[in-house]
């Protein structure tokens, strides 16, 4: 008796479970899109460098897109638990959700030993956000240096004796460096890892280590403070905020360029319509001169690339991350 | 010398600083004591709410949100044994000990005046002597985190009551479960049997909710239903702390507050390990009488004082050389550029107004703490009148939601559920749920310091710890508190020897 009440009501709550999917359905489609409350996704906890940016961000989207945005995070993986949702989003059901994904973190799928069965093409990017190039950094008044020709001299004549902070193993900061000691003849350093921006910083001031990969919206302030010299950036122009610093290539003719870029993604297949009218509210956005003088103020970089242009971009990326091969470098 | 900073004294007084303070110290309070909700939560939260406001006014609602936000995880370790935040998990052992002996509001006055005072204390080295002290963060590289790593783990033989081979076997086990997830120095997927949520390891929010929070919950389902777990019908409305009451425990606040202005200043440390320390440093001098394990109120002092003792002192590094010491300072820092302003010594020359403005509204939000807090702990006292029967099922409900709520990641629940359990058998079997908690959050950092140096040592790390003071300042004191479950062995074992009791199995052991 009691387990056929059990089914009974389980039924009967399946029932009225599909009922309501299928009224909001019906009803979803009669009307003009958006017409519910955007989910932004950040791969990260509340508090990380993304996460500020979005939270930032939001409402200038919701002012653009004419509903309300509001923030999720989906923690986990290094960005994966939320990214892996994202390349199975379905175009119909998850239309009012959008994520973002971070580069070249994402790109760690290439490493076999990741066992990660995405790539590039499991996701739908519909415009960039910021892009943020790296830049390389010594202590102000290093008497070894304070050029990159002075300090890849000094490093090919003291090969393994210079210590780089670089962050995360298959960071953007270990990518650059790696890219260095595979294509610069005699260029060897060590490098220490586990370290966010902030411990970085430490461990250069302290004396710990000689250098340290970064990128130019967390360095800019300690530069102005006089304490940190940058030797270069690594784009393919200077940066705005760091007109006095040439670029890797500049300094070296070294076509070194990594980036920590930030991409909005949405579902796979999602109506072309659908895709218009977000990519746009999002660069519109973007624009908003009171959003974009945020953003200076916090020296971010912030490209709105998309179509064409943003696929070179990516792909581009993924070659040079390919080509490195991080994963297989002795340490 | 002091007249710069006294100068801004006054710019607290207008009514938005006010009502931002009170804003922030409510929502911190509360989010705080909600079990997996932690304080940077709480402060990335108020992000959008501050962008409106002047920095001065914005910068002091973030930090009344987090000075309240680890005060307010403490409401929830003390009186039900569920902490709110990484930073109160060790005041869930001698508080909640309290709180089942029927004396929840004497542990609620205790940290109160613990917190409270720390949090001022903290305030005024943040704002008098901060240039000094922000040196001190520079002294710490790879060789002293490992052994500050190494110091926190030696407090698992201290906080171990009862076998000390059980608490090691804890604190392995936590070292072992620490390792779960990509290596940061290979990108290799360890013990991760291809699941995406292990790629970041075993968190420590969905530990201590699992260890602590989720356990408890299971152990309430057990016995009568009807039963309080203070065993009182009524409570005392008698919830202000009297400086008489602090007299007996006035050592141990020095000793938490001192311990929480130290560890403060070096980034990446902070309340969950300075609580642990200060904990074991505490058990070390206990003196005949004392009942630590059983509910002493020196514990409960020597933890409250620490955790809020780190607030302000951790705000030295962010604020003077822009290196925030951990997640909250790291999301102020943010916000402070949100508004065009970038820490450092230019701050204080530049703006001294916003820096003494938001330092002194830190300072008096630890104050209007004090009345807040008296107020809101007296109705979560409440809860401990609640019949465990009701109380169980609903700190199970409230940890999953709360861990869930933080992350989104399904894999999280699933680790607090594990660890729920887990914590559940330890605590039945004599292990310690504390020391695999201490493994969890110190193996990394233990790692990653071991790993770096030697790197940078070349492989030979003893010799590079030998030039460096600092390290072995933090040797010293891991010899004096290894050193003394010795000494109290050895004591002990002499006392009953000489009593003429039975020897025979404590000798074997």
């Amino acid at each position: 008796m009691r387990t056929l009440f059990k089914r009974t009501a389980t039924m009967a709550l399946a029932v009225a479970t599909a009922g309501a999917i299928a009224f909001t359905a019906t009803t979803a489609t009669a009307q003009k899109y958006p017409n519910k409350p955007l989910q932004l996704v950040v791969p990260w906890k509340p508090g990380g460098g993304t996460d500020r940016s979005m939270r930032l961000f939001a409402p200038y989207l919701s002012k653009t897109l004419g509903v309300p945005v509001n923030i999720i995070n989906i923690a986990g993986g290094g960005g994966w638990v939320a990214w892996a949702k994202m390349a199975k989003w379905d175009p119909v059901k998850d239309d009012h959700i959008i994520g973002i994904v971070n580069f070249p973190h994402m790109l760690s799928y290439l490493n076999p030993k990741m066992k990660n069965k995405n790539n590039l093409k499991s996701f739908n990017f519909l415009t960039g956000h910021s892009i943020d190039p790296c830049i390389w950094a010594v202590r102000e008044g290093d008497p070894r240096f304070s050029t990159l020709p002075e300090f890849i001299k000094y490093v090919v004549d003291h090969p393994n004796e210079i210590t780089i902070s670089v962050g995360g193993f298959g960071s953007d900061d270990h990518q650059a460096v790696a890219f260095a000691e595979k294509f610069i003849p005699g260029f060897k350093v060590k490098k220490t890892f586990g370290n966010n921006d902030a411990k970085k910083l430490q461990e250069l001031y302290g004396k710990t280590v000689d250098a340290v990969g970064g990128n130019v919206s967390y360095f800019v302030p300690h530069m102005l403070e006089g304490k940190l010299r940058t030797l270069a950036v690594l784009d393919r122009e200077r940066s705005t905020y760091l007109p006095n610093t040439p670029t890797f290539n500049e300094a070296s003719k070294v076509g070194n360029f990594n980036f920590a870029a930030r991409i909005f993604a949405a579902a796979p297949g999602l109506a072309p319509e659908k895709q218009k009218i977000l990519t746009e509210a999002i660069q519109n956005a973007i624009d908003l001169p009171e959003y974009s003088v945020r953003e200076i103020k916090n020296h971010n970089t912030l490209a709105k690339i998309d179509g064409e242009k943003l696929n070179t971009f990516l792909t581009g990326l993924a070659d040079t991350v390919g080509k490195v091969k991080f994963w297989d470098l002795p340490k | 010398m002091f007249l710069e900073e006294f100068g801004f004294l006054l710019n607290i007084l207008t009514p938005n600083n006010i009502l931002a303070m009170l804003l922030g110290v409510s929502v911190g309070l509360l989010i705080g004591a909600i079990p997996g909700l932690s304080p940077p939560m709480a402060i990335a939260l108020m992000i959008p709410v501050s962008f409106e406001f002047p920095p001065a006014t914005a910068l002091i609602l973030l930090v009344s949100c987090y000075a309240a936000g680890i005060y307010g995880g403490s409401f929830s370790a003390i009186l039900l044994r569920t902490p709110g935040t990484s930073a109160s998990a060790a005041s869930a052992i001698e508080g909640y000990l309290m709180t089942s002996r029927g004396l929840a509001v004497e542990a609620i006055k205790i940290s109160t005046f613990a917190s409270v005072m720390g949090g001022i204390i903290s305030g005024l080295v943040l704002l008098f002597l901060s240039k000094p002290l922000a040196q001190v963060s520079l002294w710490f590289g790879p060789a002293e985190y490992f052994l500050t790593a190494l110091l926190g783990l030696t407090a698992i033989a201290s906080v171990t009551f009862g076998s000390v081979t059980k608490g090691l076997i804890s604190g392995l086990l936590g070292l072992l479960l620490s390792t779960v997830g990509i290596d940061q120095f290979s990108s290799f997927p360890r013990f991760t049997y291809d699941m995406v949520g292990l790629e970041s390891g075993i968190g420590i929010l969905p530990t201590i909710i699992g260890l602590f929070a989720f356990a408890q919950g299971l152990e309430l389902c057990e016995g009568k239903a009807h039963g309080t777990i203070s065993g009182l019908k009524t409570l005392s409305w008698n919830v202000w702390p009297k400086l008489s009451d602090m007299y007996r425990v006035r050592w141990s606040l020095f000793r938490g507050w001192l311990c929480g202005l130290v560890i403060g200043i070096i980034p990446a440390a902070g309340g969950s390990i300075a609580q642990w320390i200060a904990y074991a440093w505490e058990i070390r001098r206990a003196k005949p009488g004392d009942e630590f394990g059983k509910g002493e109120a020196k514990g409960l002092a020597a933890t409250e004082g620490s955790n809020n003792g780190v607030t302000g002192t951790s705000l030295i590094p962010m604020f003077v050389l822009g290196i925030p010491g951990g997640i909250s300072a790291a999301v102020i820092l943010g916000a402070l550029s949100i508004h065009g302003l970038q820490p450092g010594l230019r701050l204080f020359k530049n703006n001294p107004e916003v820096v003494y403005t938001i330092m002194w509204g830190f300072i008096a939000a630890n104050v209007m703490m004090a009345g807040l807090a008296t107020v809101m702990a007296r109705t979560f006292a409440y809860l401990t009148l609640v019949p465990r029967g009701i109380l169980g099922p609903l700190i199970i409900m409230f940890s999953v939601v709360g861990v869930y709520a933080g992350s989104n990641n399904v894999y999280d629940v699933w680790i607090t559920v594990a660890m729920g359990v887990l914590g559940y058998f330890m605590q039945k079997y004599g292990f310690s749920p504390a020391g695999v908690l201490l493994g969890v959050i110190l193996g990394p950092i233990a790692e990653d310091g071991m790993r770096n140096l030697l790197i940078i040592s070349d492989d030979a790390p003893v010799s590079f710890i030998m030039g460096r003071p600092v390290s072995l300042i933090i040797i010293a004191f891991i010899l004096v508190i290894m050193s003394f479950p010795l000494i109290r062995r050895r004591r002990e074992r002499a006392t009953r020897m000489s009593e003429g009791g039975d020897r025979t199995i404590e000798s074997i052991t």
